[in-house]
């Protein structure tokens, strides 16, 4: 068998790998890697970094897959020297592999700019997970970082950065912002866009000079500015790593020279990735290497015939709240192109067309890129256009929902970093029984690369499995045949205020007890609480603001904000306690006191001599704050956490949720008042808030996760504000928020909420403020009820001989 | 055996589709407004004697507020867990100048449950055929 050795363990020789194994085996085959790591997927590393993957998520092809694949793997070994006569190979540990086929497939290193004293601690490159962990160690709340580097990488670093909590400015030595894919417009409303975000973006700047005592204190520029910094991510560009390739007499210009059939001068060695160069172009994206990595597997397997004729490349900006997409010629000034264009600066939106001889020749799409297909498609097929010209800016308003899978060809991509075609897939799912994402991730491999295309892949296993696993929302009952979404949208379009009049126009007209408290929680939440209030679609507790026990009696917990107290409340709790008989009286969890066994025709009584609040422990709504001492008194305290929860309590206490929502605020990551697995968490640091959400520790644990980390506690509670109002529109009834958190993926919530459009926060934060406004304590309905005989228990008009 | 009707509240006392606890005597008793009729069954669900008068009123059907048995209001048979061939006793009702009357035959002990139904006031009363509860669950 011919001895194959690989150099590179990265996404294009594994891949390339992958392709050969398809073909008859041939080859012994040897990877060397110079990372410790097994092969895993280079673009997710910004999402590792964001905290939004772990480095384990973000895993190719693990061990086994080598040992399945009889695949000497020699990882944390550099190959250092190559001889093409004698064909072997030399690596920095003094071992040498002789080969028959050599691939090459080296990559590329991070260019470095020159600048004076670069080599200071504190200053990162960002490639791959070594330099992604030694970022995680650093990054903390705060810290001040610069990003040099406006491009894809340095915006996804600094996003990812300043997620970790730091302070991060971008210095771009262009006058526009990822300026090889967008035009000055575009680039105008990306730095928009981070500017909101909170990341610090500076033009037109060469960095000079690092500055510092052994460690990094700052950058200085050309023209003598400097600005303080702690950390600096050099991000500015890459180049193919060719030192190899140049031992082995390899012809070279930028890139390792190959032609169609992706051969390089010498019959064998061969060369894939970032670090070949083919009519010209040196690739640097994960579709290209895939497709070439095709077209060698066939030549090195002796099955020449296929030719790679070059990518149309497609580029995505991945940070969640900055859409960014860019395809094809960026120049429109070529003679014979056509411009078509729209904005809407205070959505963020921009998309511009390039036309030539009404063929695509160029997108542009910043905020809104849900098209991103369509368009891709139309550059590659070189579709004529001439028919569509009034629908080009926005092709097909179904796009996201799934419905164009149905419209598009065999042989479109739906894939775009994997080359998986619409085709591919419908015949992995008919010929290997593929019926979840996971089976087709692993037979296609499609939705492996940067993720963007799952709710394509997704739609499509939806048509075409016929064993796919429907996991969309069902119906609440059956008394009411609609999804949760498609009843929102019917409520708020036909202006149904009352829950019978919804049974009695879409339902079967009775309801049951599913139904009625979801309906009413719904007509609550859009109407803001201005809807007819009906008390018999409430459960119990909601009916009598208690409770309900085993024995028929309820309980009784006051609103004791924060968790904080005083003398003269206990001394009430106590006397009502003993007024009323009480059975129990219990400290919670919650910090909270229950009062436990009182009867329900004395609850008015009850709350009237308490004179506090309802503390909502009984209502699918807003329970409680639960805090640490914070600064007041802890000698670890490092923000006012009692402070916080009580007014993170006083804001949103009274309002209901789709399901209970519990909150923690902690003044320091020891985390004493548990904040991490609550619904809604504040977690004090030095100078900082992290805002974090989905927690639970109840029937499920689990951690919440990062939203966002902010300077100051009113950014705090406006993220938590925000969050708190997105969850309430969006979650079905009694979807705890782990689950819902967990259904929409932390990015989509974070894009939706803190990152939305500013319109979009406004919107939220308003109709958080119109239910506040609108709520009440329930408690006051003991002067106030809502019948006569709301707590009573009836007795009969006329005496009754026993 | 005496029948004896009983004025227990005035009609408005009772919301609209929820239910009222009515204590006669020493028997605690569910009564339900369904807006065309009233119907009454003994307040305690013969799971754990849970208070049906705090439940959500499913058609003519209520559901009990601690475990979610289902209790038919017509008949007193539980809908749900279903076979299940326990059932709770039910009280003829009828509505007069806006009050609502209770038959009750004998206050300290009930034997098979009848099934009646009151019509709204002006409308004439409705006495099903009395039959033993468990049979209801196969009709």
């Amino acid at each position: 068998m011919e001895k194959l050795v690989v150099v590179g363990n990265g996404m294009a020789g594994v891949a390339c790998v992958e392709q050969i194994l398809r073909h008859a085996p041939k080859f012994q085959i040897t990877i060397f890697g110079d990372e410790t790591h097994v092969n895993y997927n280079r673009i997710l590393l910004s999402s590792v970094l964001a905290g939004e993957k772990s480095a384990d998520d973000i895993v190719l092809n693990g061990l086994e897959w080598y040992e399945k694949n009889n695949i000497d793997l020699r990882l944390g070994v550099r190959i250092v020297d190559v001889d093409p006569i004698a064909k072997t190979i030399t690596g920095d540990d003094g071992s040498v592999t002789s080969f028959d086929k050599l691939l090459l497939a080296t990559g590329s290193m991070p260019l470095i700019p020159s600048i004076e004293d670069v080599k200071k601690d504190g200053v990162f490159v960002f490639r791959n997970l070594d330099d992604t962990h030694q970022l995680l160690e650093r990054a903390r709340p705060a810290l001040k970082a610069v990003v040099i580097g406006g491009g894809l990488l340095g915006l996804e670093a600094a996003r990812g950065l300043q997620i970790q909590g730091c302070d991060v400015t971008v210095v771009h030595l262009m006058e526009t912002l990822m300026e090889r894919q967008l035009d000055p417009t575009g680039g105008g409303y990306l730095a928009t866009k981070m500017n909101q975000m909170g990341i610090t973006v500076l033009l037109g700047l060469s960095t000079t000079k690092v500055l510092g005592n052994g460690h990094v204190q700052g950058v200085e520029f050309k023209g003598g500015g400097s600005i303080p910094t702690e950390l600096v991510v050099i991000a500015a560009g890459i180049r193919p790593n060719i030192t190899l390739a140049e031992k082995a007499g390899l012809e070279i210009k930028r890139g390792i020279v190959v032609n169609d059939y992706m051969e390089t001068s010498h019959p064998d060695i061969f060369a894939v990735g970032e670090c070949v160069q083919h009519r010209g172009v040196c690739y640097g994206l994960v579709a290209p290497l895939i497709e070439q990595g095709k077209v060698l597997a066939a030549t090195i397997t002796g099955n020449k015939g296929p030719t790679y004729e070059g990518t149309v490349l497609g580029t995505k900006l991945k940070i969640m709240g900055v859409d960014v997409f860019s395809a094809g010629e960026i120049n429109d000034k070529v003679d014979g192109s056509e411009v078509i264009r729209y904005e809407d600066p205070s959505l963020g939106v921009y998309k511009k067309l390039t036309l030539k001889n009404n063929k695509l020749s160029g997108v542009i799409l910043v905020g809104d890129t849900g098209d991103s297909h369509n368009y891709m498609d139309w550059l590659r097929s070189q579709k004529d256009l001439s028919a569509m010209r009034r629908q080009l800016l926005f092709p097909d308003s179904s796009a996201d929902t799934g419905l164009d899978v149905a419209h598009m060809s065999g042989n479109e991509t739906v894939c775009g970093c994997m080359g998986v075609s619409k085709g591919a897939i419908i015949q992995a799912i008919h010929e290997k029984g593929v019926c979840t994402m996971a089976q087709l991730k692993e037979h296609t491999r499609a939705s492996t690369g940067c993720g963007s295309c799952a709710g394509l892949c997704q739609s499509l296993l939806k048509a075409v499995a016929p064993d796919f696993q429907e996991d969309t929302k069902k119906t609440i009952c059956k008394c009411i045949p609609f999804t949760e979404d498609t009843l929102r949208e019917i409520l708020r379009s036909q202006q149904l205020k009352s829950v019978q009049e919804v049974l009695d126009i879409y339902g079967n007209g009775f309801g049951c007890e599913v139904c009625k408290p979801a309906l009413s929680y719904m007509l609550d939440m859009l109407w803001c609480g201005d809807h007819d209030e009906d008390r018999s679609t409430r459960f119990i507790n909601d009916r009598v603001h208690a409770n309900i026990q085993k024995d028929g009696t309820f309980s009784v917990v006051p609103r004791i904000r924060g968790g904080v107290t005083s003398p003269d409340e206990l001394r009430r709790i106590a006397d009502v306690a003993e007024k009323y008989n009480v059975r129990m009286v219990k400290i919670t969890g919650s910090q909270r006191i229950d009062l436990l066994g009182v009867k329900k025709s004395d609850l008015p009584k009850v709350w009237a001599d308490l004179g506090m609040p309802s503390g909502q422990a009984y209502t699918k709504g807003i329970r409680m704050v639960k805090t640490c001492v914070g600064t007041d008194f802890c000698r670890f305290g490092t923000q006012d956490s009692t402070s916080a929860g009580i007014e993170l309590e006083r804001r949103f206490e009274n309002l209901f949720t789709p399901h209970k929502l519990k909150m923690g605020v902690v003044g320091c990551p020891r985390n004493c008042a548990e904040a991490t697995v609550k619904d809604i968490g504040l977690v004090g640091q030095d100078g900082s808030w992290q805002v974090v959400v989905g927690g639970a520790a109840g029937k499920s644990v689990r951690k919440a996760d990062l939203l966002i980390t902010v300077e100051t506690t009113e950014q705090a509670l406006d993220a938590a504000s925000l969050f708190l109002q997105y969850y309430r529109e969006n979650a079905n009834y009694l979807e705890r928020t782990y689950d819902f958190v967990e259904r929409l993926g932390i990015e989509k919530v974070r894009k939706e909420t803190i990152y939305a459009p500013d319109a979009m926060k406004a919107a939220l934060r308003d109709r958080l403020r119109k239910s506040k406004a609108h709520s009440r304590d329930a408690w006051l309905e003991r002067d106030d009820p809502q019948t006569a005989t709301q707590f009573v228990q009836i007795t009969p008009l006329q005496e009754v001989l026993a | 055996m005496s029948n004896e009707w009983i004025r227990v509240a005035y009609c408005d006392d009772i919301p609209l589709r929820e239910g009222r606890e009515v204590v006669i005597g020493n028997r605690s008793i569910a009564v339900f407004n369904l807006g065309a009729k009233f119907l009454a069954v003994d307040n305690r669900c013969p799971h754990r004697g849970g208070p049906l008068a705090d439940g959500i009123v499913t058609g003519d059907n209520v559901v009990c507020p601690l475990h979610g048995w289902k209790i038919d209001l017509q008949h007193g048979n539980v809908q749900r867990p279903a076979e299940t061939p326990a059932c709770v006793k039910t009280f003829a009702t009828k509505v007069e100048a806006g009050m609502l009357l209770l038959e009750i035959s004998e206050l300290a002990s009930c034997p098979a449950s009848t099934g009646h139904a009151a019509v709204a006031e002006g409308g004439s009363l409705e006495t099903s055929k009395e039959r033993p509860c468990e049979d209801l669950r196969f009709s």
